[in-house]
């Protein structure tokens, strides 16, 4: 007797009542000991019963689709709740950064402190003020602080400043010039002298320092040719925090910030 | 200005089996259907599938001769999720169906018929429909083309086949292929178990 395999189009066709005789025999002793072909021949049937009815079919298509189509593209009420969280987020980070980091006033009492006569400022008859500034020849360098808003030309305290403390210690693209001292953050008593050194890589027409206060205002801005160093004399200038900037054709090369303590 | 449709032609439209008014159910209805499953930590797609079964529910009994609506549409078709919510709810956490109105509720004849309302039976043709859906789209084509009564040699020739053997073979295969998946997807152990 030939065995007869049954495959799955066996179950279509029992279903469908068009097995020949032999078939259906073999078929039906094979569902009388086969317990996963009894649950596959029942779940066509019922597959059957379904795709006969095709207004429920099309119904059940068209709901399917409604659903998907508006689970991917969410309700313009949706998107307005979404668009009002993340503009209530955005205010609560505004407020806290305001709160936390912003801008903060000095005190009443240190008010008081800061003078015109923040560092040594010699004012000649034409009421051009200016300060000390050292070359490596030992050249005292007189540079024209006329510019400098005087009210604020010192650091009345040790407060950093947020937008400067983020360059502190990086360099930029330039990598014509390096910077061999100070060091990124130096420490040094009033009095004593800063020495800024650096190598050229290649010839470079200029060379600028710029040093801040911790409120903004340049306290140094010279321009250095040929010579690899400068001399940063502390003694005419407050202790406090100040930063200091290098350029080399006014492009930022590196950043840095010198705490001067009072003796 | 959203369009507001009466339950006449709510009713007709759905008969009809209109996208439009298939839309306008889905975006009045779901809140009310999304407040009743939320209230048992539904999830989002329980929502959608108790609308939709409720929906094919309201389908049938609105294209029966004798279907006459007692109250508003909207009250009928909470009825109908409130009483489908219950089944589930009963037979997927063994919980007490205890139907219970709320006072201001209006009362509505929808009256579930165990044979063609059951929930077990809603659920298991959804799920059908939902593997129908994960075929191969050459699948779909056919078993579509299939189901809307196309003969076997008009299904070749807008396949581009050679021939109707060809399109009957492939719709077996289709169709074992359709089963094999049932009876792999573990949302469907539950309704196809075998000994």
């Amino acid at each position: 007797m030939n065995e007869q395999k049954i495959t799955g189009e066996w179950i279509d066709r029992y279903n469908e009542g068009t097995l020949s005789e032999a078939e259906r025999i073999v078929f039906e002793q094979q569902l009388k000991v086969d317990p996963v072909l009894r649950a596959e021949t029942k779940i066509d049937a019922d597959l059957n019963i379904l795709m006969s009815d095709k207004e429920r079919f099309d119904l059940r298509e068209k709901i399917t689709e409604i659903i998907e189509r508006r689970r991917s593209h969410p309700s313009f009420r949706k998107y307005l709740l979404i668009a009002a969280s993340v503009a209530l987020m955005l205010a609560a980070g505004g407020w806290c950064y305001l709160l936390f980091i912003g801008i903060q006033k000095p005190d009443a009492a240190r008010e008081g402190e800061v003078q015109q006569e923040a560092f040594d400022i010699r004012v000649n008859s034409d009421s051009e003020s200016r300060f000390e500034f050292m070359n490596e020849g030992g050249d005292r360098v007189h540079i024209s602080t006329s510019g400098i808003d005087r009210n604020h030309a010192s650091s009345t305290d040790y407060e950093p400043v947020p937008e400067y403390e983020m360059l502190v210690g990086s360099v930029t693209r330039n990598y014509q010039l390096i910077l061999k001292s100070p060091p990124q953050e130096k420490t040094v008593k009033k009095g004593t002298p800063v020495r800024f050194e650096w190598v050229q890589q290649s010839h470079i027409s200029m060379v600028s320092l710029l040093v801040l206060n911790n409120r903004g205002a340049v306290i140094v801005d010279t321009v250095q040719a040929d010579n690899n160093v400068l001399m940063l004399e502390t003694s005419s200038i407050k202790p406090g925090l100040y930063y200091w900037k290098l350029l080399e054709e006014d492009n930022l090369v590196t950043m840095g910030k010198i705490f001067i303590q009072s003796k | 200005m959203k369009p507001r449709y009466s339950d006449e032609i709510l009713l007709e439209g759905l008969r009809q089996g209109k996208t439009n008014v298939l839309e306008y159910l889905y975006s009045e209805f779901t809140p009310v259907v999304r407040h009743l499953v939320r209230k048992n930590s539904g999830t989002q797609h329980e929502i959608e599938d108790l609308f939709q079964d409720a929906l094919m529910i309201l389908f049938r009994r609105c294209k029966e001769k004798n279907f006459c609506l007692k109250c508003s549409l909207k009250t009928y078709f909470i009825a109908i999720c409130k009483n489908l919510w219950m089944q589930r709810l009963e037979r997927k956490y063994r919980l007490l169906f205890q139907a219970h109105y709320e006072a201001h509720e209006e009362r509505c004849a929808y009256i579930p018929e165990e044979r063609t309302d059951s929930e077990l039976m809603l659920e298991r043709e959804r799920l059908m429909h939902k593997n129908i859906k994960s075929l191969p789209p050459d699948c779909q084509r056919i078993l579509k083309l299939y189901i809307n009564k196309i003969p076997y040699a008009e299904i070749a020739r807008l396949l581009q086949v050679k021939d109707e053997i060809y399109v009957k073979t492939r719709k077996y295969t289709c169709k074992n292929l359709l089963r094999k998946k049932i009876m792999n997807d573990p949302d469907c152990k539950q309704f196809f178990y075998y000994e």
